[in-house]
């Protein structure tokens, strides 16, 4: 809850459900996924993110507010997980085939990060990483760089000892491809964001969860991306 | 003679953060408080008083949107930003409410605005003898008497809940105090002071949600249905530990 540019924003609704529970939705909808869990803090300001995380069946762990890389590696630990997607709150377009695509290309490969990140080629926000338990469990256990704990990504993109592999559009759909490249903005950072969000969500008929696809094609088609094209992105990871 | 209300909102709460934009029954909470604010006759303008700092450009867009006056000023001084929303909407009665409070009857407001726009009162408001659920709050003042607050109030407290002085110093304020039936009548209710309908925590929100979702209304819900619907269904205890942190 505790943003700087839009404190609350994942509590925001998007045709009048929260930011919160449609990303909840998202993560559940990808079939290899056994358990989603929602990281927040243990802070009272996210006591309504615990709440929406469990009316949308999701389990929830309380950890450390900055020490992200902390919370992701104790949540994955009560939660038994071997593989670990993450996903982050303000990102309502995550792609389900490409949270799909690296969960299973870690199950087939002994990579310890499969990600859409290392060669960008996605809209930002549409993203999909996932880490191996155990890799993420020891660079909790080790690292003291701040960068790392709170972003946690930057590690596997830069540390050339890492097993890594890259995802891009012409792996996850191959014959369609994606309609947009990682010019265009879907993730929920500042106001203007919020307002683009909105009229997708309201204008596009989809059941369960909207496709990232159709809400690229929607802010292209629309001129939107005008919008919130020029907020500048604090961090990339 | 112009009234004026002034909401005073903002996005960073401790407990709540972002909470005049959490949905009630489809709509944000401030989107209640500026319907409530303008359904109340005495009304002549509406302004929303928020700060400068960019983590509330959202208020001041839903407010835009709304068609209501936007005025950004200081986080701290709310004192303050409240008194330059009001001097720039150049207005002669301030009502005063703040965005957390999506229950304020339109009644209530328009009671403590008249008493001061038309009879001889600096300060009316339902607080100073409380007969009310916390949260139903009104608060109306002359522009006039709160300029002198406003060179004159210099504690913090003063700054941060804007009308403490006036209570403080009731010898140099015409003051009165507004009870459930003085606006109701033989329509009042007691529905004890203890009574939460005021946005400050999770139990707050949900039990919001579930009163707009079910209580049927039409552009604004009644508070009589609101206490009977409360009462019914024992709902009154959901949210009744949560610590208020001020009384102003």
């Amino acid at each position: 809850m505790g943003s700087t540019r839009l404190p609350g924003k994942v509590s925001l609704p998007l045709d009048g459900t929260p930011v919160l529970t449609h990303v909840c939705r998202r993560a559940q909808s990808v079939p290899a996924v056994d358990k989603t869990v929602v990281a927040t803090s243990f802070h009272s300001r996210d006591d309504l993110v615990a709440t929406l995380a469990e009316r949308a069946g999701c389990s929830v762990f309380r950890g450390s507010d900055d020490d992200v890389l902390g919370r992701l590696s104790g949540a994955a630990r009560a939660a038994g997980a071997d593989v670990v997607l993450r996903v982050t709150a303000d990102n309502p377009f995550v792609g389900i085939p490409l949270m799909s695509a690296v969960v299973e290309t870690m199950g087939d490969s002994d990579a310890e990060y499969v990600s859409t990140k290392l060669d960008r080629s996605f809209p930002l926000g549409v993203d999909a990483e996932a880490f191996a338990a155990n890799s993420l469990h020891q660079l909790a256990s080790q690292t003291t760089d701040p960068r790392v704990r709170e972003h946690v990504t930057p590690h596997f993109l830069e540390d050339p000892g890492r097993s890594v592999r890259s995802l891009t559009a012409r792996d996850v759909f191959p014959d369609s491809g994606f309609p947009a490249g990682p010019e265009l903005r879907m993730t929920l950072d500042v106001p203007l964001d919020y307002e683009v969000y909105r009229e997708v969500y309201d204008s596009i008929d989809y059941d369960d969860v909207l496709p990232a696809g159709d809400a690229a094609r929607y802010i292209l088609q629309h001129g939107l991306d005008s919008v919130n094209g020029n907020v500048s992105q604090e961090t990339s990871y | 003679m112009t009234v004026v209300a002034v909401i005073q909102a903002r996005m960073g709460s401790s407990r709540l953060p972002g909470k005049v934009h959490l949905p009630l029954d489809g709509r944000p909470v401030l989107e209640h408080d500026i319907r409530r604010a303008r359904a109340a006759e005495v009304v002549d303008d509406v302004v929303v008083a928020t700060t400068f700092h960019r983590r509330d450009d959202l208020i001041a867009r839903t407010a835009e949107s709304l068609g209501s006056r936007v005025y950004r000023g200081s986080e701290d001084d709310v004192l303050g930003r409240m008194w330059s929303a009001a001097d720039e909407a150049e207005a002669t009665t301030v009502v005063r409410l703040t965005g957390d409070n999506p229950f304020v009857p339109p009644q209530l407001i328009s009671e403590v605005a008249d008493l001061v726009e038309n009879s001889s009162y600096d300060y009316a408001s339902n607080k100073v003898s409380r007969t009310w659920p916390i949260g139903a709050d009104a608060e109306a003042f002359t522009f006039e008497s709160f300029s002198r607050v406003e060179e004159a109030a210099r504690e913090p407290h003063h700054r941060e809940h804007v009308t403490p002085y006036y209570q403080e110093r009731d010898e140099e304020f015409e003051v009165t105090n507004v009870t459930v039936t003085d606006v109701y009548g033989d329509r009042s209710f007691d529905a004890g002071t203890e009574l939460r309908l005021t946005l400050d925590e999770t139990d707050d929100y949900l039990l919001f949600r579930r009163v707009y979702d079910e209580v049927e209304y039409d552009d604004i819900i009644d508070i009589h249905d609101v206490v009977e619907y409360i009462d019914r269904h024992d709902l009154g205890s959901v949210n009744e530990t949560v610590e208020q942190r001020t009384k102003w």
